[in-house]
């Protein structure tokens, strides 16, 4: 797991290639639930690299029953998974 | 055979074995306790990954000791608590988001009404109840064809019917109840699955708009027949000076018919000598100057002068002129 760029958000990188659900899920929700604040404020996105198929399914699907922002893109042999907050969305107008 | 088992006793103790059998047995009970507490812990772990609609965990996948290691029971109560945070921030914008709906369907001008999608009222506003159920405290759960139109079924031209028929929004300009009209406005609710679950129609009451519709239309054809019977010349001018309406008397003074004139600029029918001071009249009078008694003569067709004698006026709109309307009598009958 790396910490990459100075940018905000900070990009945390998870890679979870090799493994399959629900153990990604698990490590996933762990680098969750340790950076709750950050990724609340946005300070933080999570990147998670998979190579398994029903991660990108799992990961999203839960990180947005939380409350955050999920994406998945395939990139080359692995999918890229980002978590990051939802922010305060579009606005209701007045 | 009591000397020999106590013989066996004292061996036993002299030598350990008594007590490395107990601390045997005992690691062995202690072994089982773990594999029965790591597979509760694993039996509940997997409960909640299904609850999480997640597959289950396999040994291969994390080893017993890593299990103890990941603590997933803790990872997955932790992030429950976010979902529940999550929900309760949700609920808490539910609950805001539907006091402000229901400010706006109490404060409306407009009836609306949501009908499932069966046509059973589920809710309408107060201004509905004061357009069609004025009488009535029995109408949610009631079809709105019964409550409304008082039919068992669809009545022809149903919006209902056209919106579930269509999966989009309909608009139907002039809906008439009753003998009063009424301007409606119906959209599909959609789940998730892209199934109507229920259609919000909006009502307006435009009777008080057709009927002052109908008495401008009578109004102008009131007018229009004053215009076109009178002995005096009118005529409607657009700020370019083309004609935009000329009257009868106006057309029979040109000689030309009425689509002619519509088209004509007044210059070309004023007499040269008038023209100018037509003009500057004119140019005047859009300006926003008051103008006097307008005298001039008119060219017809066959090249005989007509005189005139009438007042012009002017519209504005926004600051522009609109139109000028005049309103003369021929000087050659009596002058």
């Amino acid at each position: 797991m790396t910490a990459m760029g100075d940018d905000n958000p900070r990009e945390i990188e998870l890679d979870l290639r090799g493994q399959i659900c629900p153990s990604t899920l698990l490590r996933a929700l762990k680098e969750m639930n340790c950076r709750r604040q950050e990724l609340k404020d946005g300070r933080v996105k999570l990147v998670i690299k998979t190579n398994n198929r029903d991660s990108t399914t799992t990961i999203p699907d839960t990180a947005v029953n939380m409350g955050y922002e999920a994406s998945v893109a395939k990139e080359g042999d692995y999918y890229r998974i980002v978590v990051e907050g939802a922010g305060d969305g579009a606005g209701r107008g007045a | 055979m009591k000397m020999t088992g106590k013989i066996r006793q004292l061996l036993n103790d002299f030598s350990g074995l008594g007590e490395l059998g107990r601390l045997s047995a005992e690691n062995e009970g202690l072994r089982q306790r773990e594999r029965v507490a790591i597979s509760y812990v694993r039996d509940k772990v997997n409960q909640l990954l299904l609850v999480m609609g997640t597959l289950p965990l396999r040994h291969e996948e994390l080893d017993e000791q890593t299990l103890l290691d990941l603590d997933p029971i803790g990872i997955i109560a932790d992030s429950f608590s976010r979902v529940l945070e999550h929900l309760n921030e949700t609920n808490e914008e539910l609950h805001a988001a539907r006091d402000e709906i229901q400010a706006i369907l109490t404060s409306a001008g407009v009836g609306i009404l949501v009908v499932d999608h069966d046509m059973r009222i589920q809710a309408y506003n107060p201004k509905l109840k004061e357009l069609f159920l004025r009488d009535r405290s029995d109408a949610l759960g009631q079809t709105c064809c019964s409550v409304l139109c008082g039919s068992d079924g669809p009545p022809p031209n149903c919006t209902f019917e056209k919106i579930v028929a269509s999966r989009i929004g309909i608009h139907q300009p002039d809906w008439v109840y009753k003998d009063r009209h009424y301007d409606v406005s119906g959209s599909p609710i959609k789940n998730r699955y892209g199934e109507i679950t229920s259609v919000v129609l909006v009502y307006t009451d435009i009777t008080d708009r057709k009927r002052m519709e109908e008495a401008l239309r009578e109004s102008g054809r009131m007018y229009g027949d004053m215009f076109e019977n009178a002995v005096e010349l009118v005529a409607g001018i657009d700020p370019d000076g083309y004609f935009l309406y000329a009257n009868r008397a106006l057309c029979e003074a040109l000689g030309c018919s009425r689509e002619e004139a519509v088209g004509l600029t007044f210059c070309e029918v004023v007499h040269p000598d008038h023209r100018a001071r037509c003009l500057a009249q004119f140019e005047a009078l859009l300006a926003g100057e008051r103008i006097g008694p307008v005298r001039a003569a008119l060219v017809a067709g066959d090249g005989s002068a007509v005189g005139i004698e009438g007042s012009l006026s002017c519209g504005f709109k926004e600051g522009g002129p609109t139109v000028a309307c005049g309103i003369f009598r021929r000087l050659d009958a009596t002058s």
